[in-house]
């Protein structure tokens, strides 16, 4: 009974957490789509305030930090205090959920006026880079406090990868943080932008799965060992692969083997992942047509785990040379970015939300039936934008291949522009809908006995054996 | 609980012993700029008013080093180390929404109008552009910047055209 008690100081926050990342989410992926909008539409851009440039960054910061590292903040607070027993500092966990908040706010204010740092993915200005830093100090700190006052001696899979993201994202946002000079300073820029997807946005969403799949369908995992294996695996060889970004470019060709044998290396921690997960989900599948809460999330992490094996698979292609030449500087990358970031980060996320606030309020969601419009505009909205994207890369590809003028590669890509904001619209369309859910679910009043019985049905499934 | 901590140090060893082995040396690595890399005051004004606007989100400035770009597309020399020695930071660019710009001024005209229009009015001079009009950039901006896009010149193009004249 203490315990749970003690457990509850987390839900609070992390109940704020998610729904404020699930607002965050609509209104970042709503820019993401006028901007899509203005690439079809130059007009649009002629408010210097709202023109391409500025929305372009604002899509991008906001889903990184105001959407994604909202949703991971509440993972942590609600899932850290959870699986180690600990106590959680409330007092420094709800600060740095307002601190967020208002870097968030801060951010787009400077972005929308012009104000950046002129670095891809480190475009925050100084200052609010050095409120980061002070947010990351204020999240370790509460999360490391918790594990130190933690009673569980064996830690679950979870908890090492939500651990080793938070040492990582403050490292790497520091790496990323000091301009250089020259190719030195794009060396350490993608140390930072690739290093972060990995070691942060991706890691993050792998610890949730290894949550949200073994509580949804009332099982654990198939080999806690072998999740173990899989997180070592991943944490030795994710950092070299950063500089896959630069293999076009003129760094040192020992840091191209280098980072190119690392990114295909990879593939060696998916596997064992995919081979955890589905050997999990096997005997389980028909789980899948539940129609409740857990089934919606279960789908939801499902689709995670399906676009994450064709995302690794795609990612080690191509980060081979002659492929990478051929694909580099063409909407293929921006089609991979969208792809990992939706499908690694965005869709496990989503699976989160359903799946904690479920537990965290007592109460089944709102509408199970617009729950479904959700997952499946999603779904559908995420395939069409990544195959459009990587088509229009592999055309761009073959006209430069064949020769062919960069003006007229310009005029082909129109349709690809244009087909890219159908889907696009879909996903944003699902977005609202789930902000719906999630607000309306926030201010419906929770139900205290449900959550202890739905926290003791969970505890089997992710005990360590 | 002993046993975690000594693993936590083990993971942050081998971090760390991965971020110095990778990002370091080239961060030492002295390279003399090469001609296309020695930027003046001004151009490098206007590199930060290019980077601070974005212009690198859809165009790029790198010849690819993996041949695609030189042999295919007739881009020319492929860029070096030694071409960003100046830049502060990086300029490189992932994007080709719009043109490649490495060498930008060995293809379009002169004079200072045309680039004023290209820029602030983009569809004034074509008409199938989708780039945004940058009208809000101040005089001394809009100066800097056209500084900097004038000195984007392949170097090897300079001398073949100089052995042109002398023949």
């Amino acid at each position: 009974m203490q315990q749970n008690l003690v457990r509850a100081e987390g839900r609070e926050v992390a109940k704020w957490c998610l729904a404020a990342s699930a607002v965050w989410m609509a209104v970042v992926m709503t820019i993401g789509f006028i901007a899509s909008l203005q690439m079809l539409f130059p007009g649009l851009n002629d408010i210097s305030w709202l023109s391409f440039v500025r929305l372009r960054v604002i899509h991008v910061n906001g889903v990184l930090f105001a959407f994604l590292t909202m949703a991971y903040l509440g993972a942590i607070y609600y899932l850290v205090p959870k699986l180690t027993g600990g106590k959680l500092p409330e007092g420094v966990a709800k600060a740095s959920f307002w601190l967020l908040n208002g870097i968030v706010v801060l951010a787009v204010l400077s972005f929308l006026s012009g104000r950046t740092e002129g670095r891809e993915y480190a475009e925050l200005p100084r200052p609010l880079d050095l409120l980061v830093v002070v947010f990351w100090v204020m999240m370790t700190y509460a999360a490391f406090k918790t594990v130190l006052t933690g009673t569980e001696k064996r830690w679950y899979v979870t908890l090492w990868f939500f651990l080793q993201s938070i040492i990582w994202l403050g490292f790497c946002y520091l790496v990323g943080m000091v301009p250089l000079g020259g190719i030195a300073d794009s060396v350490a820029l993608w140390a930072y932008g690739h290093g972060v997807l990995n070691g942060w946005f991706q890691t993050m969403a792998l610890g949730i799965l290894y949550w949200v799949i073994p509580v949804t369908i009332g099982r654990p995992v198939f080999s806690h060992v072998l999740s173990l294996i899989h997180f070592w695996a991943l944490v030795v060889l994710m950092f070299p692969g950063s500089n896959h970004h630069l293999i076009q470019a003129p760094i040192p060709e020992w840091l191209k083997f280098v980072t190119i044998a690392f990114s295909v290396g990879m593939l060696l921690p998916a596997s064992i992942f995919f081979t955890n997960m589905f050997q999990s989900l096997k005997g389980n599948w028909y789980q899948l047509r539940r129609s409740d809460t857990d089934g919606l999330a279960l789908k939801f992490a499902v689709a995670g785990v399906t676009f994450y094996l064709l995302n690794c698979i795609f990612a080690a292609i191509q980060s081979i040379r002659p492929v990478n030449a051929f694909i580099h500087a063409t909407q293929w990358v921006v089609g991979h970015a969208h792809m990992a970031v939706i499908g690694v980060s965005a869709i496990p996320t989503l699976a989160l939300i359903y799946a904690a606030m479920r537990r965290l309020t007592g109460q089944e969601v709102p509408s199970l039936r617009l729950g479904h419009l959700h997952f499946w505009l999603t779904v559908i909205g995420y395939i069409g934008v990544i195959a459009t994207l990587k088509i229009a890369g592999i055309v761009q590809g073959i006209h430069r291949a064949a020769s062919i003028p960069f003006e007229q590669t310009m005029d082909t890509m129109r349709i690809f522009y244009a087909t890219r904001s159908f889907f696009g619209l879909l996903l944003v369309i699902g977005a609202w809908i789930c902000t719906y859910l999630v607000v309306k679910w926030f201010l419906i009043k929770p139900v205290p006995e449900r959550v202890t019985e739905l926290e003791s049905l969970e505890r089997q499934a992710i005990a360590v054996h | 609980m002993g046993k975690y901590w000594l693993w936590g140090f083990v993971y942050i060893a081998i971090l760390l012993i991965c971020a110095f082995a990778l990002t370091l040396p080239p961060v030492f690595q002295k390279v003399e700029p090469t001609e296309y890399g020695k930027l003046t005051d001004l151009e490098k004004q206007g590199l930060r008013v290019y980077l601070r606007e974005g212009c690198y989100y859809c165009h790029t400035m790198m010849v690819h080093t993996d041949k695609t770009d030189a042999e295919y597309w007739g881009m020319g020399r492929e860029s070096k180390v030694g071409d960003y020695t100046t830049f502060e930071p990086n300029a490189l660019g992932s994007q080709r929404i719009g043109p490649d710009l490495t060498y930008v001024a060995d293809r379009v005209p002169e004079d200072d109008d045309w680039w004023i229009r290209r820029i602030t009015d983009p569809r004034s001079i074509t008409p199938t552009s989708i780039m945004p009009p940058f009208k809000h950039l101040s005089q001394q901006d809009l100066r800097a910047l056209i500084a900097f896009l004038k000195s984007r010149k392949n170097p090897e193009m300079k001398q073949v055209e100089g052995e042109k004249w002398s023949e």
